[in-house]
């Protein structure tokens, strides 16, 4: 059958040119297996930072310290200006300004320079080290926090072993208080009127004449009187003592009284104290998060994935995999029409009585053969070595595989019908390829472009491909859900295999 | 009733865009002819056997196969013309084996056919010892013979060759104008060859078209040629001592001489007067004691008809712009 003798005819060429054939089908398995070992993970390596600071306090030295792992390697610089400049020479990738003698209570910042031009590498950088930083400053926040919880505590616990004493205070100033009222109106309650006022002239009188009744000396009297005047004397002045006593009581009462008004205030502020120490108590016992962990990062993040959790390869193995097909499929299928169309027989080819349509299912067939050839081994050593159970997938597998294969080895055939020559092919085969990789997610998110180019771009075969093969890999998602996708993969199937037909039947008259 | 030729060009016309290749070409082949055209290089000698094979189109005119008109008739062109062309058209890393098995197939030789009919094409041209061999480990030669023995796996009636002989040796050249000429007497194969080796064509073919500027200027057997298109005739001579110092300059005196040409060891003589020139240069070796070694007298080869063609035309072509 003319079909398979041109296909057979084709994979003699093949292995017939041993370094063709060792490209061909070793090269996609390497660089699997070299993506494979370079991806398999997230982390970064030997990344460099340059630190200044004018002076470094603890802060900073632990800073560095915290920075410096495996992964970072930290070199203190002479100025600011060096330290910038070694960003602009890749000596580092990242600097690392401190503010002079740099602690908690500074108010300017740690700035670092980056060279945003390596725009695939700065953000995971500036990321990785702003979750580094992060950690210290975590750290101190959680130090201050605990230094805060603790006085709270212990302000709580003091006032409520002080409670009582300002409660006995409150209770003594009240009972001072009653007990000043009642000083107050004790005093209040003597009776420090005068005596009635004695007659001593009326006694005077009636000594007088007692004297002359009785003829007793007059010596006697005189003394006696004198003794009545002196009794007089004093009484004046006992009265005279008393109407200051009581002046003085008086006044005591009333200051008594401002006393114990004074107390009584005292009292009044005293249960207001203790009321707000009650309220700060109150408030403080309220406080239900007392965890220094919880305070400092009040709301905690987590991350699941909604697919299946995997290794980095697991995640990334759909995007790789279509990018070895993709370069695998373009490469062989456009060498392959530019090896026979620069072969001497190909004119023979052209004029014998076949039909061109057995040729491009021909060269097809044999693409298709080979990268089939090249999955199997893929897929052989992914099951072997990481124990995945494909079976389930199998079938899925083998319709997407399909499809994605066809699609670009119909397109690897068009550049080798559409351009001249070897040279002009592969320069034509890399540029499209290189194209399509970029305008996808690989490099970086499509969402980053314009929407317009965006829209564009999800329509490129790559991105298709990738979508559909990760959904089937890590959601397990059924081809009836992705009827779109595999609907699109089937136009351009369509309108590939017809391009690659029409530049065949164009490059015959050209080759005249 | 007369046959129709076997092919016939017809008032062919081929432009490629403004640029015209071909012009009213008209050329018939019978049956088992050895058709040669000669012309020189960028005459369009390639473009016609191009047209022949079908692959591409006239601008004017038909080219009829077998009374059908090829454009109507494409598949079954194909599988009755067989083709070599001038650099080989053959996979180089296919052995003699496997690129004949190849293009059986895309012949439509069935895979019995081929196990009894390959063996048989490598006896007759000698590549039975190189079966297995690749192609580009073939000598020049042998891997001329299997260029020209993928053409003929399908048993075609008409073969066409473009410049066979081109690059190989005189040796090499001489065997496979003999293996042509073997398998157009054996097979019946109508061969159609295109050639700028005037000899070549003259020790194969049997018929020549010349084509030059882009038209036929003339075709039919070699000996119409000749007669057509020359009027001088060749004295070929030889003597033993291969001296002509004394011969020479009495021969230029003569005015019906036209010219002298050294070959090998002897003179060729053109003249339209062969007779008196003959008897005169016999007369002088006679006298001058010379030991004759050869003469005779042929027609002018084909290469003097073609040069002589080609430069009256130029020289008509002059007069016509003056």
């Amino acid at each position: 059958m003319k079909l398979f003798q041109i296909v057979r005819k084709n994979y003699k060429l093949l292995i017939r040119s041993k370094s063709s054939a060792l490209v061909v089908l070793l090269g996609p398995l390497i660089l699997m297996l070299f993506i494979s070992i370079a991806f398999n993970t997230s982390s970064l390596f030997d990344i460099r930072i340059g630190a200044y600071a004018e002076s470094y306090s603890d802060l900073s030295e632990s800073l560095v310290q915290q920075l410096q792992t495996d992964e970072f390697k930290v070199a203190k610089t002479d100025s600011q200006e060096s330290c910038i400049k070694g960003v602009e020479t890749e000596q580092y990738h990242i600097c690392a300004i401190f503010p002079k003698d740099f602690s908690i209570k500074s108010q300017e910042s740690i700035v670092f320079y980056v060279d945003k031009s390596k725009v695939n590498l700065v953000y995971i950088i500036i990321n990785s080290i702003s979750s580094r930083v992060s950690v210290k400053s975590s750290e101190l926040s959680t130090a201050l926090t605990t230094t805060l919880v603790s006085a709270l505590n212990d302000a709580n616990t003091r006032i409520n072993e002080k409670k009582p004493l300002i409660e006995g205070v409150s209770n003594n100033l009240q009972a001072t208080a009653t007990k000043t009222d009642k000083v107050a109106a004790d005093l209040q309650s003597l009776d420090l009127a005068p005596v009635g006022a004695a007659n001593f002239t009326a006694i005077a009188l009636e000594l007088e004449l007692v004297r002359n009744q009785t003829g007793s000396a007059s010596s006697a009297f005189s003394k006696l009187n004198s003794l009545i005047s002196n009794v007089r004397t004093n009484l004046e002045s006992t009265s005279y003592k008393l109407t200051n006593v009581v002046s003085i009581r008086d006044a005591s009462v009333a200051e008594l009284k401002n006393i114990r008004d004074s107390i009584l205030t005292d009292k009044v502020n005293t249960q207001e104290i203790q009321s707000s120490l009650t309220t700060i108590s109150q408030s403080i016992n309220a406080i239900e998060i007392k965890d220094v962990q919880k305070i400092v990062t009040p709301v905690t993040t987590e991350i699941k994935s909604v697919s299946k959790e995997t290794t980095h390869l697991g995640y990334t193995f759909p995007t790789l995999l279509v990018m070895v097909i993709m370069f695998s499929c373009i490469f062989l299928a456009s060498t392959s029409i530019i090896d026979e169309r620069s072969s001497k027989a190909y004119f023979r080819n052209f004029i014998s009585p076949t039909q061109s349509s057995l040729f491009v299912l021909s060269h097809y067939l044999f693409s298709l053969f080979i990268i089939f050839l090249q999955l199997f081994i893929i897929f052989f050593i992914m099951v072997y070595v990481t124990k995945t159970d494909i079976n389930a997938l199998l079938s899925r597998f083998v319709v997407l595989l399909f499809l994605i294969s066809s699609v670009f080895i119909l397109l690897g055939m068009l550049i080798g019908y559409v351009f001249k020559s070897g040279e002009t092919a592969n320069i034509g085969a890399i540029s499209i390829a290189v194209g399509l990789l970029f305008f996808s997610n690989t490099i970086l998110p499509l969402e980053t472009l314009p929407p317009g180019i965006r829209n564009i771009a999800e329509l490129n075969p790559f991105v298709i491909s990738e979508n559909v093969l990760r959904k089937v890999t890590l959601f397990n998602e059924s081809l009836t859900n992705m009827m779109g996708s595999l609907a699109l993969l089937l136009s351009y199937i369509v309108a590939f295999a017809v391009l690659t037909y029409i530049s065949r039947e164009v490059s015959s008259r050209r080759s005249v | 009733m007369a046959q129709p030729p076997f092919i016939e060009i017809q008032h062919l016309r081929k432009t490629f865009k403004q640029h015209l290749v071909l012009n009213d070409i008209n050329i018939n082949i019978e049956y088992g002819d050895i058709f040669g055209i000669i012309g020189k290089s960028g005459s369009g000698k390639t473009t016609l056997l191009n047209l022949l094979m079908g692959f591409l189109k006239p601008t004017d005119g038909h080219i009829v196969f077998q009374s059908r008109d090829i454009e109507n008739d494409m598949q079954n062109v194909r599988q009755q013309f067989g083709f070599t062309a001038q650099e080989g058209s053959f996979y180089p890393k296919l052995t003699v084996r496997e690129n004949m098995e190849y293009f059986g197939e895309l012949y439509n030789v069935t895979p019995r056919e081929l196990k009894e009919k390959i063996p048989r094409i490598l006896k007759s041209f000698g590549l039975e010892e190189a079966e297995h061999v690749v192609g580009y480990k073939l000598s020049i030669g042998m891997q001329k013979r299997l260029d020209i023995a993928c053409g003929l796996i399908h048993d075609p009636k008409v073969l066409l060759l473009d410049e066979p002989t081109e690059n190989l040796d005189p040796v090499l050249r001489r065997e496979i104008l003999n293996l042509l000429r073997d398998i157009n007497k054996k097979k019946g194969v109508t061969i159609l060859l295109t050639s700028h080796l005037l000899e070549e064509v003259e020790y194969i073919c049997n018929k020549v078209a010349i084509l030059h500027r882009n038209t036929v200027l003339a075709s039919g057997t070699l000996n119409q040629l000749k007669d057509l298109y020359t009027k001088n005739m060749e004295i070929h001579l030889e003597t033993t001592s291969g001296n002509y110092s004394k011969l020479l300059p009495a021969l230029k005196k003569r005015n019906d001489i036209k010219s002298i040409t050294p070959r090998d060891r002897g003179l060729v003589i053109y003249t339209p007067k062969p007779e008196p020139v003959l008897k005169f240069a016999l007369d002088f070796l006679t006298h001058n004691n010379e030991r004759l070694l050869d003469i005779g007298i042929e027609k002018p080869s084909l290469n003097e008809v073609f040069e002589s063609f080609t430069k009256d035309k130029e020289i008509k072509e002059k007069v016509e712009k003056k």
